[in-house]
């Protein structure tokens, strides 16, 4: 058991580090040695400021009561995290370019620099964080409590009404002290608490260590192991508990809402944001840290539930567990976790009030009851630091009182909860403003005023349940009107109470936003906002002072950034300028851009509203052009509209150049072609003019010749100029065939009786070459539109071919045909070795011969083929060389020639089949 | 690596992922007796989908360009501002 004063010591010097490390952080980063202090990693663990000791003693509590559904509190950050690149990264890229310094300024900012946003949202704000921060000032005094009791009966947990309060003061007044001293040191232009940041990582370092620590202790030293802690019978019951229901996604939403949306998580991760590129790493770091913040969740809710006494409060289990077991040190640490966790979501959640309370609230009483009319130095400034300190203090109390006045109930419990669905009203104009050109100021203000009521009547109120609120409301309604219960509001009852008002207030919510900004028009200011934010990637913000024609006196300008920047920022920040405007020595020119620029700077203090309304004191003349704000969106859309094009341009070019590559390809073949031609006639005519021209010189020169052998070479001679003349023939022929030259009428004729002629022709060739030709299954009569002879010459082309390059040893050539497809077809068929793979693309090319080239000249010029195509083509049909079969089938090259049908040869085609295979 | 050049895309399909992952009715599947050295499915189930999610994010944020016009860390004192 640790006594009281240990653990106040070591709390104290706990503390005691914090100061020292946000110290000396808060030094190096003012002398420009920001490498460690802002880096991804510490951006990360800061953003860890998320999980409070809601969520150290908590996340127990809530799985010992409802199983896996406190893993929902940390699947929505995840998620959120996981589509970085879409709303986060927008986010932070407006708050910087913008120089947000609080999500209140953000949405003002965005609905054309309005005040009464920037309030209502501050007002919220402030409402869903108080109860929070009480919650941990609770926390806090409960584990003090807890871990310095020296009675056995304190792992039962304390009871409500033995908390000391004044532990909860004296943390209250401490966290006050720490955040005045290290969140409002200076106004600094970037709202940048380096030593703050600091502090907070080096908690969230050791908390999660204090986590790991008490977690793996239990699972391995007093569980024995991950099965063994699952195979107790307490598992059964964590994990049984139906919770994938609606409330398991209203939770994720809720939660993946709250990282956006609470004040503290908006001051971290946008406002302290160093270096947009840090976001990369907490994409996947921030959920990394969460992962392992609920790992052990699970084992400790079961081995707390196996082994704590009977009673005990599961949300301590946490501390109580290693303090069952004498583990002195260990509850010491996870007290300092659990403390860390605390205080750092006290310190970033209050500094970010009071920036908004401070800018939102005390600058715009201060700019309309003319606090501020002295005009001295620096005035602006310390008024804002006093004003921040004051407001820190302020909300601290006002946590502490919330405390105080709810300690003894268990309305704290709940608060988490209600606390997020509270922000989570700041979503709809959040989303819509970021998103949606249209959304505009009206919508907001009215669909936020409408959501908050709605959250405090549904939820807030029936929180204070039995307390102040009589009971008859919730079972009555308000007056008696039932459909008016807070807890089923126009007749919606038996839901989950969180999904009840979660469902109302933001349908309400976003429903009135969206109406009202379809039906409002925006005002040209709200349009350029409205402008610059959706479209935040596309536009530099400096284009603003394109739009913003004002004018100003410089001295009236610099008077203005010494109140509010002080009068040593103010000097560099004009000599800055001048210089850049190639003014060595004095003030700037007052142009429209600077003037922007100082507003922009203004706005990183006290807030887009407010600096927009000091620097209207000193402006005159000033005109938003509507016309220039035009343009700016006509560039932007012609900016699309251009890159689209381009995208379909590059598209078609793609297509067309793949066309014309095909195309190119094709004239080459076709080059290749007609240069083989050339060659082939040549050398096709080469060969018989040779013979021809050698034995007329023998007859020539050869006087005494015998006669018989005279006859013999001038028959020789005869046959070759047959020969010559054939192959021109056949070449004139082809080509009038190709160019279409050749005009045939096509007549209705008997196809089968052409065959028949065509078979009988070839059957004394068939004789001589020892081939047997056989007639297989026949179409019957069959009128095809064609030429007769030209069909002759076809048929006997092919089964010549047949016959001539048939190498089998018992040629066979079968000849069939039929009706299939509409059309009449014949097929020739022989048994040799069929047409070689390599070869089936170019034998119906001129000269081709493909398959006997090596061959002895037993074919003729290579012609016939090509021919009979395009005679086939001519009359409308096809000749083809069908899939080889396989090898060793016996069946070798295929042809097939098919014929359309003449006009009347309507029989049914399965008839005339039939009539074949007969 | 060779950055992604439409990045949102890939992003956005981890995303619509891990949603239909983590949501009824696909998580309810997982609802069963059934153990894995020891350790329930369904919370097998869900870290495993949570590690996925985070070393898919992971790997997605090393490969997606830089953002154009990123603007790197801010200056420390206004004089060196924009």
């Amino acid at each position: 058991m640790l006594s009281a004063n240990v653990v106040l010591f070591t709390a104290l010097a706990y503390v005691a580090l914090l100061f020292v490390v946000a110290f000396f952080s808060d030094r190096r980063a003012r002398r420009g040695w920001l490498g460690l202090v802002r880096s991804p990693i510490v951006y990360t663990l800061s953003i860890s400021v998320y999980c409070t000791s809601w969520t150290f003693y908590g996340a127990v509590g809530s799985a010992a009561r409802n199983g896996l559904e406190f893993a929902t509190i940390y699947l929505g950050p995840t998620l959120v995290f996981v589509g970085w690149w879409f709303l986060l990264r927008k986010l932070v890229r407006i708050g910087r370019v913008h120089r947000a310094s609080s999500i209140a300024d953000l949405i003002s900012s965005r609905y054309g620099k309005s005040m009464s946003l920037a309030v209502l949202v501050t007002v919220i704000a402030v409402i869903g964080t108080t109860p929070y921060i009480a919650l941990q000032l609770k926390a806090v005094t409960t584990s003090f409590q807890v871990v310095a009791s020296t009675t056995h009966t304190a792992l039962l947990g304390i009871p409500e009404a033995d908390l000391d309060l004044r532990t909860g003061f004296w943390v209250a007044v401490g966290m006050a002290v720490f955040t005045i001293l290290f969140g409002t040191r200076n106004i600094d232009a970037n709202e940048h608490h380096h030593g703050v940041v600091a502090a907070i990582a080096l908690e969230a370092l050791v908390k999660l260590f204090a986590l790991i620590a008490v977690g793996l202790y239990v699972v391995f030293a007093i569980g024995g192991g991950v099965g063994e802690v699952f195979a107790l019978p307490a598992s059964a019951k964590v994990l049984g508990a139906e919770v994938f229901g609606p409330r398991w996604v209203a939770l994720t939403f809720l939660s993946a809402t709250a990282i956006v949306c609470l004040p503290r998580q908006f001051q971290i991760t946008v406002v302290e944001n160093a270096d947009e590129e840090h976001l990369r790493t907490a994409a996947w770091l921030f959920p990394l840290y969460l992962f392992l913040t609920c790992l052990f969740t699970l084992p400790i809710a079961i081995t707390g539930l196996a082994t704590m006494p009977a009673g005990s409060n599961p949300d301590m289990y946490v501390l109580t567990l290693p303090m069952l077991h004498d583990r002195s040190a260990l509850s010491l640490l996870v007290f300092i976790g659990g403390f860390s966790s605390a205080t750092s979501m006290v310190i970033v959640a209050s500094i970010a009030l009071s920036i908004m309370v401070s800018n939102h609230i005390v600058m715009p009483i201060a700019l309309r009851l003319a606090w501020l009319s002295r005009g001295v130095s620096g005035d602006v400034k310390s008024l804002l630091l006093v004003s921040r300190r004051i407001s820190i203090a302020l909300i601290l109390s006002l946590g502490f009182v919330y405390f105080v006045f709810s300690a003894h109930s268990d309305a704290l419990a709940k608060i988490g909860l209600i606390a997020f669905a509270g922000v989570a009203q700041f979503l709809p104009c959040l989303i819509g403003g970021l998103y949606w050109h249209r959304a505009s100021k009206g919508g907001a203000f009215a669909g936020l005023l409408i959501g908050f009521v709605t959250w405090a009547y549904t939820l807030l109120l029936p929180s204070f349940e039995g307390g102040a609120v009589p009971a008859s409301l919730f079972s009555d309604g308000p007056w008696g009107i039932a459909l008016l219960r807070p807890e089923a509001l126009f007749g919606a009852g038996g839901m989950d109470p969180l999904v009840h008002a979660l469902f109302w207030s933001l349908s309400l919510n976003a429903g009135l936003f969206v109406l009202i900004s379809l039906i409002k028009d925006q005002n040209p200011l709200e349009r350029l906002q409205s402008t610059l934010f959706v479209d935040v990637f596309r536009n530099p913000a400096d284009k603003e002072s394109r739009f913003i024609h004002r004018s100003a006196a410089i001295d009236d300008l610099f008077v203005l950034a010494q109140r509010i920047l002080g009068a040593e920022q103010a000097y560099l920040l004009f000599r800055d300028y001048a210089r850049r405007q190639g003014i060595e020595e004095g003030l700037p020119r007052p142009s429209t851009e600077f003037i922007a620029q100082l507003e922009r700077q203004f706005a990183g203090s006290i807030g887009a509203a407010s600096a927009r309304v000091m620097i209207s004191q000193v402006v005159t003349g000033e005109t938003i052009s509507l016309g220039e704000m035009m343009r700016l969106v006509d560039e932007t859309q012609q900016v699309i509209e251009y890159s689209q094009q381009l995208e379909q341009k590059s598209q078609q070019l793609q297509v067309t150049a793949r066309q014309l590559r095909e195309a190119n390809e094709r004239l080459r073949l076709l080059d290749a072609q007609k240069d083989d031609f050339l060659s082939q006639v040549s050398h096709e005519v080469r060969t018989p003019m040779a013979s021809i021209r050698s034995f007329s010189e023998i007859l020539l020169e050869t006087r005494d010749l015998e006669s018989e052998q005279a006859t013999r070479f001038l028959s020789i001679i005869h046959d070759e100029t047959l020969r010559l003349t054939r192959l021109l023939d056949e070449i004139l022929d082809l080509s009038h065939l190709e160019r279409g030259e050749l005009a045939w009428s096509l007549q209705p004729l008997d196809a089968e009786a052409v065959l028949d002629r065509a078979i009988e022709t070839c059957r004394g060739m068939a004789a001589s070459a020892d081939v047997q030709l056989v007639v297989g299954p026949r179409a019957g009569s069959v009128r095809v539109m064609g030429h007769e002879d030209r069909l002759n010459q076809v048929f006997i082309n092919l089964i010549s071919n047949a016959i001539k390059h048939n190498r089998s040893r018992a040629p066979v050539v079968t000849v069939s045909s039929a009706i299939a497809e509409g059309r009449y077809q014949v097929t020739f068929e022989d048994n040799g070795e069929g047409v070689p793979a390599e070869a089936r693309d170019r034998i119906f090319t001129k000269f081709s011969r493909a398959w006997t080239q090596s061959r002895p000249r037993d074919a003729g010029a290579g012609l016939g083929l090509a021919i009979s195509r395009a005679i086939a083509r001519k009359m409308h049909g096809d000749v083809e060389l069908l899939p080889a079969g396989r090898p060793g089938s016996g069946v070798g090259a295929r042809f097939r020639v098919s014929l359309p049908l003449a006009r009347g040869q309507a029989a049914p085609a399965g008839e005339l089949e039939r009539r074949a295979g007969e | 690596m060779r950055p992604l050049r439409r990045g949102g895309d890939s992003v956005l399909a981890l995303l619509v992922l891990g949603i239909w992952l983590l949501m009824p009715p696909v998580i309810s599947l997982f609802v069963r007796p059934a153990e894995l050295f020891g350790v329930p499915v369904l919370v097998l189930y869900l870290f495993g989908v949570w590690l996925l999610l985070i070393v898919g994010t992971a790997v997605l944020a090393r490969r997606l360009p830089p953002d154009q016009g990123h603007l790197p860390g801010l200056p420390r004192r206004p004089d060196e501002s924009d």
